[in-house]
């Protein structure tokens, strides 16, 4: 018990004796020197002289140094000032040399930073995105055919949502109805993405409320006093503001009262509405919804499929107008369905970044091995002084770790911006929503990528210490072996360690070449029309506006004619089904040409006669219908060349009938004009424009008269003569005074549509992975120069040798670049070995792979190109040396 | 035969200390290492020095305290003395160095016993 009091006294005092380092070492000074004069004292006092007295205390002493050495280790911490000297010294030491110290510590910090962002996002998005309970047993049900292999989700009417209750396989299912309604009250009414769910959602999901309750079964509307709705987060911060009052008060949705009575998780963006609603679903046979189906613990996906495929199949032969026909059910788990390819994606770019990162530490260990060899000669001079080799390693280790936490934390710091770098910049429709509140930095990726440098970094810092065991110190001293060129094992390591990063490097800029004219590829993509100035607008009719064919008509081209005949409107039409590049709707037709053709499909667009001079559609034959026909509704159209290519390969089309049983719907929502499945005359041919995506081919498609199928909305494109902003403003002025109750749902810039939903994935990866291989090529290049300028500065003597002999100095400058360009050469045709043999792998996107030629060497080119003059320098200057300087260096 | 100058253990020197600060009582730091040789009738000839790092340790421990005085001849020295958990610490080191003795006496006696 007495010796723990003892060590803890002990620790106590020795930590408090650095605060008093001086005064003790004064006390011990005197003290000594009392005990020094007491012994001569006795001395002189038993006889002996003056000098002998002196000495004899002296040697009964001791050393007196060696006295003060042991008091003062132990005095304090002892080894604190052996540390600080240490730091010190290893400080001064990365001030001289400032070029080496930024690149090992942005080396480090670059590659920390880069895989630490990316492991991030990439471990929100794809490993565990949802907040839902049980969210791997929730799936989506799609139906596919041939002519839609990426499937639609499976619609169902309430009654059938029962059936689907029922199943066996099935542990809980929900319905969803998406709208958009107004938010009417005290300012202009916005548009809200308004999500109707059955009253089981919440229990359901099992995500608890942010702020109030959630609605359950006892919320559902019909006999309840008032109805309720819950916000979600992110609505609820935008809109009013995070104010918790907000719960409990009133809100107006078309005209309707709802209490508000929670704010949803930040996590639950679930079909990202902005109000949740318990939904009023009416038993109309001919609604259709979404169900969202979780299947019970156990059961696979394949008996969910055999269970639904005879309810599918009676569904189509139910409402045949209505429910997609001849489909078969395919399940899919939430990311598959959200991500698709950005999963690929992500796990590429996630590769890439671990390239990064093994770069990064490539380089340091490059630079440190490089400078290890040049301070050999130090070393050597230390050692044969007397310091000993763990003195020596202890200086080497706090260095290393000096440049290595520097960079280390600096990693930290970029890691975090990188987090919120890349969250702005990821394309919005290529990842769940739910993960965006739970992307942020990963506390264990962060100690593991830290960890992988401080190790390189102080392995590769300890390397010359290795390297000075094995020779011996006074023949190095002796025979300025620090102009020679270092040991034949030290070389070879940089040469692979060269190698090595180049081939990594090679392997990225081949992924981004492929990147980058995968996302050109698609964004020179030729459309078919001119996007420029172009917008779109969706209007949505009043309630109450008088279901009749004539008053829809009427309506729809009334606004039409108000935004087109609005300032700086050059054109607007109407086109309900068509918003191109994307496709609308798909419906069987029949030529009457060819009674054979049973199966035939095609795009059914429902437009203005204008739309063709709005899109800037050319004209290939025929004319385009007239505003009177497109009045009464007659029965013309037009179709477009991959129609004719189809269905009239040796005949004119025009003349010929078609006609699309699809048109006839049985829906009390649409209101059409008579016998819209009846034949109609093709009248005239466009040119292809996108209707079916930017990465599926045209389809043939088929324009009628917008007035054939109406509904309360319309779907306007318009063309402004500049500025879409302002004219979108202007036009939706317009349409209010025409009629205050119209209200715009959404309405956007078609260039805007193209960015985010046609190629923002490819941008983003184009993006990134370009950045991550000009950062690679850059920590390729200062690795190859520091060493090729290490080897020269080592060099010097012999190079001096050889000038004086005669040598040119074309010839030395051919010698530096002989062995550093063999080494990159090498390495990049590792790294296009590597590049090809993986091309599948790294494969980010369909529309460009890594095995592109061109690509290839154009990237090859740019790799040479730029390593060439990082060692052209280092070997200029080489030969720039006058050889009597260098034959005097030492 | 005379002892060469032989490096004392450590936790000899601080036993010798604490017993010989036990029995006379304060000492500066001479007088107790002219003391320890004289009690050991020179059989230990210890680098006077020594003793300086041993006293800091015992300080450190709580074992012994110091605090300047005025030695005979009028100089400025520190005196050390005993503490009440040095006195405790005596008697531990005391017993156990006891037990020590006597085992290696009792090992170093034995003969080979009988058949």
């Amino acid at each position: 018990m007495n010796r723990f009091v003892a060590l803890f006294r002990t620790l106590a005092s020795r930590s408090l004796a650095i605060f008093r380092t001086s005064s003790a070492e004064r006390d011990l000074d005197e003290e000594l020197q009392t005990h020094l004069n007491l012994a001569i004292e006795e001395n002189l006092r038993n006889g002996m002289t003056p000098e002998a007295a002196r000495s004899a205390a002296l040697s009964a002493f001791g050393g007196v140094t060696q006295t003060k050495e042991s008091y003062r280790t132990q005095l304090g911490l002892p080894f604190l000032p052996v540390l600080l000297q240490d730091l010190r010294f290893g400080f001064r030491q990365l001030w001289k040399s400032p070029g080496f110290a930024l690149v090992a510590i942005g080396s480090l910090a670059l590659g920390i930073g880069a895989s630490v962002a990316v492991f991030s996002v990439v471990r929100a998005v794809l490993l565990d995105p949802y907040p839902y309970k049980d969210a791997n047993r929730m799936v989506h049900v799609e139906l596919r055919d041939k002519s839609t292999p990426h499937g639609r989700l499976l619609p169902v009417t309430s009654i059938e949502f029962k059936d689907l209750q029922q199943l066996p396989a099935v542990d809980d299912v929900f319905l969803m109805d998406n709208s958009r309604q107004a938010l009417t009250g005290d300012s202009l009414p916005i548009s809200v993405n308004v999500g109707s769910y059955s009253a089981n959602l919440f229990t359901y999901m099992g995500v608890p409320p942010l702020l109030g309750r959630e609605f359950t079964p006892a919320d559902a509307p019909g006999g309840n006093a008032s109805p309720v709705a819950v916000l979600s987060y992110l609505f609820w911060k935008k809109q009013y503001g995070g104010q918790p009052s907000i719960v409990g008060k009133t809100i107006e949705l078309d005209h309707t009262l709802y209490t508000v009575i929670g704010v949803a998780n930040p996590r639950f963006t679930w079909g990202d509405s902005e109000v949740y609603l318990p939904g009023n679903f009416k038993a109309d046979p001919h609604y259709y919804m979404l169900p969202f189906i979780k299947i019970k613990p156990g059961v696979t996906h394949e008996s969910l499929i055999a269970q639904l495929q005879p309810l599918v199949d009676r569904y189509a032969r139910q409402d045949p107008t209505n429910f997609p026909q001849g489909m078969k059910v395919a399940i899919v788990t939430l990311n598959e369905e959200v991500l698709g390819n950005f999963q690929s994606a992500l796990l590429t770019l996630f590769g890439a970044v671990l390239l990064l990162l093994l770069i990064g530490c490539a380089n340091v260990s490059i630079l440190m091995l490089a400078r290890g060899v040049a301070r050999q000669h130090e070393f050597a001079v230390r050692s044969s002084v007397g310091a000993g080799r763990g003195r020596i390693l202890r200086q080497l280790l706090t260095e290393s770790i000096m440049l290595s936490l520097t960079g280390a934390a600096l990693g930290v710091l970029l890691a975090y911006r990188g987090v919120d770098l890349i969250t702005t910049n990821l394309p919005m429709y290529s990842f769940p929503h739910e993960a965006s509140a739970a992307i942020h930095v990963n506390g264990t990726v962060l100690l593991f990528a830290v960890a992988i440098a401080l190790l390189t970094g102080i392995l590769f810092g300890l390397s010359p210490a290795w390297q000075l065991s094995r020779a011996e110190a006074s023949s190095l001293t002796q025979s300025n072996s620090s102009r020679m060129a270092g040991s034949l094992r030290g070389r070879h390591t940089h040469r692979a360690l060269i190698a090595g990063q180049v081939a990594l490097t090679m392997l990225l800029l081949a992924s981004a070449g492929a990147a980058m004219r995968a996302f050109l590829t698609l964004s020179k993509t030729p459309l078919g029309i001119n996007p420029q100035n172009l917008f779109f607008m969706a209007l949505s009719l009043p309630k109450g506006a008088p279901l009749t064919w004539q008053y829809l008509a009427n309506s729809q081209e009334s606004i039409r004619n108000a935004a087109e005949s609005t300032l700086g409107v050059e054109s607007a039409s109407v086109s309900t089904t068509w918003l191109p590049p994307f496709g609308g709707f798909r419906g069987k037709v029949a030529v009457s040409s060819n009674p054979n053709l049973t199966d035939a499909q095609a795009d059914l667009a429902l437009v203005s006669p204008t739309i063709f001079t709005t899109l800037q559609v050319p004209l290939l034959s025929g004319r385009f219908f007239t505003p009177e026909e497109d009045a009464r509704a007659a029965h013309v159209a037009l179709v477009n060349r991959t129609f004719v290519k189809r269905y009239f390969p040796d005949g004119d089309p025009l003349g010929k009938n078609v006609r699309s049983p699809a048109l006839k719907m049985d829906n009390p929502h649409l209101v059409a004009t008579d016998k819209p499945d009846d034949w109609l005359q093709i009248i005239g041919v466009v040119d292809d424009a996108r209707n079916d995506g930017l990465d599926r081919p045209i389809q043939p498609q088929i324009f009628f008269p917008d007035s054939f199928v109406l509904d309360t909305n319309t779907f306007l494109i318009v063309r402004a003569k500049a500025d879409p902003a302002a004219t979108m403003r202007a036009v939706a002025q317009s349409i209010h005074r025409l009629n205050p109750g119209i209200f715009v749902v959404e309405q956007h810039d078609i260039g805007w549509l193209l960015d985010t939903q046609g190629w923002a994935t490819e941008r983003f990866l184009a993006a990134i992975f370009a950045l991550f291989a000009v950062l690679a090529l850059l920590l390729a290049a200062t690795g190859i120069y520091s060493v090729v300028s290490y080897t020269v500065s080592q060099r010097t003597r012999e190079f001096g040798v050889r000038m004086a002999l005669g040598a040119q100095r074309a010839s030395v400058v051919r010698l530096v670049l002989q062995a550093s360009l063999l080494t990159v050469a090498i390495g990049a045709v590792i790294g296009i070995v590597l590049s090809l043999s993986l091309s599948k792998f790294i494969a980010t996107s369909s529309h460009a792979t890594i095995r592109d030629p061109l690509m290839l060497v154009g990237v090859s080119a740019m790799l040479l190109a730029v390593t060439a003059l990082a060692c052209l320098y280092p070997a200029w200057r080489a030969a720039s040396i006058e050889p009597m300087q260098a034959l005097r260096l030492e | 035969m005379q002892e060469t100058r032989s490096d004392v253990l450590q936790g000899t020197l601080d036993l010798m200390v604490l017993k010989t600060l036990d029995v006379m009582g304060s000492m500066h730091g001479y007088a107790l290492a002219r003391r320890i040789e004289q009690i050991s009738e020179d059989a230990v000839s210890l680098n006077q020095g020594t003793i300086y790092p041993a006293l800091l340790r015992l300080q450190q421990c709580g074992w012994i305290s110091a605090e300047w005085g005025v030695s005979g001849s009028n100089r400025r020295a520190k005196f050390y003395a005993i503490t009440r958990s040095g006195k405790k610490q005596l008697v531990v080191e005391t017993r156990s160095w006891e037990r020590v003795a006597e085992t290696m006496a009792r090992i170093l006696a034995s003969s080979r016993p009988p058949l």
